[in-house]
């Protein structure tokens, strides 16, 4: 469980987010949506701990180390190596030398780019390397920022599939998106997001059902 | 002078400036990319003080270093003054502050764009100072290359505490002011053109021993 109270985050004077008061119990994938600006990748990088609220508090009902926790940017963020060595950072981090890669790179369609920098890759490419860098350790807790923002219709098919076996498999997955097809196919919940302000979690069924008066205008906007 | 004393004067050139330009970097990258990635208090006060080092005159370093190697100086008895260790320690000095200036910058920019990254998998201090040190290594090269320029193109410090002494201590920056002086002003051209393609040699050695140009983003 996590429990945000009366959380804001602010810089110069502007408002990121708050008020953010949400209590969860992540289940399987549970999907950020809002409108732009409304906040949803700073609410994902405040529960990862990358930024710090500015007033309020937040607590993980069990602790889960930072290393068991991932982050996929919406633009993907690559050393200047190779994807190979890209993607296996996070356990040579850990003083893994010579990672296997093969499960990795078969589960992201990364064969035949592992020898190549990164520097050459295309964003879909680059994005799907950064996917796989986050998924290598296995992780207990993800969050996913816009993942399919910049993917074509078959890669985001893939990274769909893939998100969805990674949350039947006991991962927690926190993901913004923007699409609500993707939503409706992938997440358990919803946390709406508004200039800031939280609404939810609801059941991600009951949610396009039945929308919380929050979420009206932004879904009767059609996008 | 001889044309026959050139040989030994430049592999002397060569000799303190690389060694001088490998001890400063070892002092130098690891301090500019640690003040690039630590937020302490004064941190701007610090870069500001070592951007102003970039222009310290190599003369009042010169002077410095004479007085604390001079037999009277604190460290009089080791005996470098007047030695190639004394012209390396007068050239450490003043190149430092130029590599570490221009490390900080490099490694800056990356930790812009890699902060989010290395935090988020976790990473001790000392891995993010590895990782950002080995991804910066064009920017951390062009620093080294200036330093060297910088060192064998030096004539102030290494001139006082050095001596300029033939067969012991003289380089070709301080031949040149020699020659220039007795009127070989040929000689002395000569000598310059030496420098002058030392310094090309050194570099284009540097870049064709690095990684290729696409593969490291240059």
């Amino acid at each position: 469980m996590v429990r945000l109270d009366q959380v804001w985050i602010t810089r110069a004077g502007h408002r990121l987010l708050g008020p953010a008061t949400v209590t969860a119990h992540p289940r399987g994938v549970t999907a950020v949506l809002g409108p732009n600006g409304s906040g949803k990748t700073t609410f994902l990088r405040c529960l990862h701990g990358l930024e710090a609220p500015t007033s309020g508090t937040i607590e993980w009902d069990a602790e889960i180390a930072p290393q068991d926790q991932s982050f996929v940017f919406q633009k993907p963020v690559l050393l200047r190596q190779t994807v190979r060595e890209n993607v296996a950072l996070p356990l040579k981090l850990r003083g893994i030398k010579d990672p296997d890669l093969t499960e990795i790179a078969n589960t992201f369609e990364l064969n035949a780019l592992l020898g190549r920098a990164a520097v050459d890759l295309s964003g879909g490419e680059a994005q799907r390397v950064a996917m796989a860098r986050a998924w290598i350790t296995n992780p207990v807790l993800l969050f996913l920022d816009e993942p399919t923002a910049n993917l074509d219709q078959a890669t985001t098919a893939l990274v769909e599939t893939v998100i969805r076996s990674t949350a039947r498999a006991g991962t927690r997955v926190f993901m913004s998106s923007h699409s609500r097809a993707q939503v409706k196919r992938l997440a358990q919940d919803v946390i709406f997001l508004d200039a800031g302000r939280t609404f939810g979690p609801y059941d991600a069924q009951e949610f396009f059902e039945n929308p919380p008066q929050a979420a009206r205008t932004w879904m009767e906007d059609g996008t | 002078m001889e044309w026959g004393d050139l040989t030994e004067i430049t592999l002397r050139s060569l000799a303190v400036s690389l060694s001088a330009t490998g001890v400063a970097a070892l002092i130098a990258m690891p301090f500019g990319a640690w003040l690039a990635i630590q937020p302490f208090r004064g941190r701007r006060w610090a870069i500001a003080t070592l951007n102003a080092l970039i222009g310290i005159p190599p003369v009042v370093v010169g002077l410095v270093v004479y007085l604390l190697l001079s037999r009277s100086g604190p460290f009089g008895v080791l005996g470098l003054l007047f030695t190639p260790w004394a012209m390396i320690l007068a050239q450490v000095v003043v190149i430092t502050p130029l590599i570490a200036s221009l490390t900080h910058q490099t490694v800056r920019d990356l930790w812009l764009r890699y902060r989010d990254l290395l935090v988020s998998m976790n990473t001790t201090r000392r891995q993010r100072l590895a990782i950002l040190l080995r991804d910066g290594q064009r920017g951390l090269m062009t620093a080294g290359l200036a330093g060297f320029g910088r060192a064998i193109g030096e004539v102030g410090a290494i001139m006082i505490v050095g001596g300029n002494i033939d067969h012991a201590t003289r380089v070709l920056t301080t031949a040149i002011t020699l020659e220039t002086s007795k009127g070989n002003l040929w000689f002395a051209v000569a000598l310059g053109a030496v420098l002058i393609a030392l310094s090309l040699v050194v570099s284009l050695g540097a870049h064709a021993l690095s990684r290729g140009e696409r593969r490291a983003q240059w």
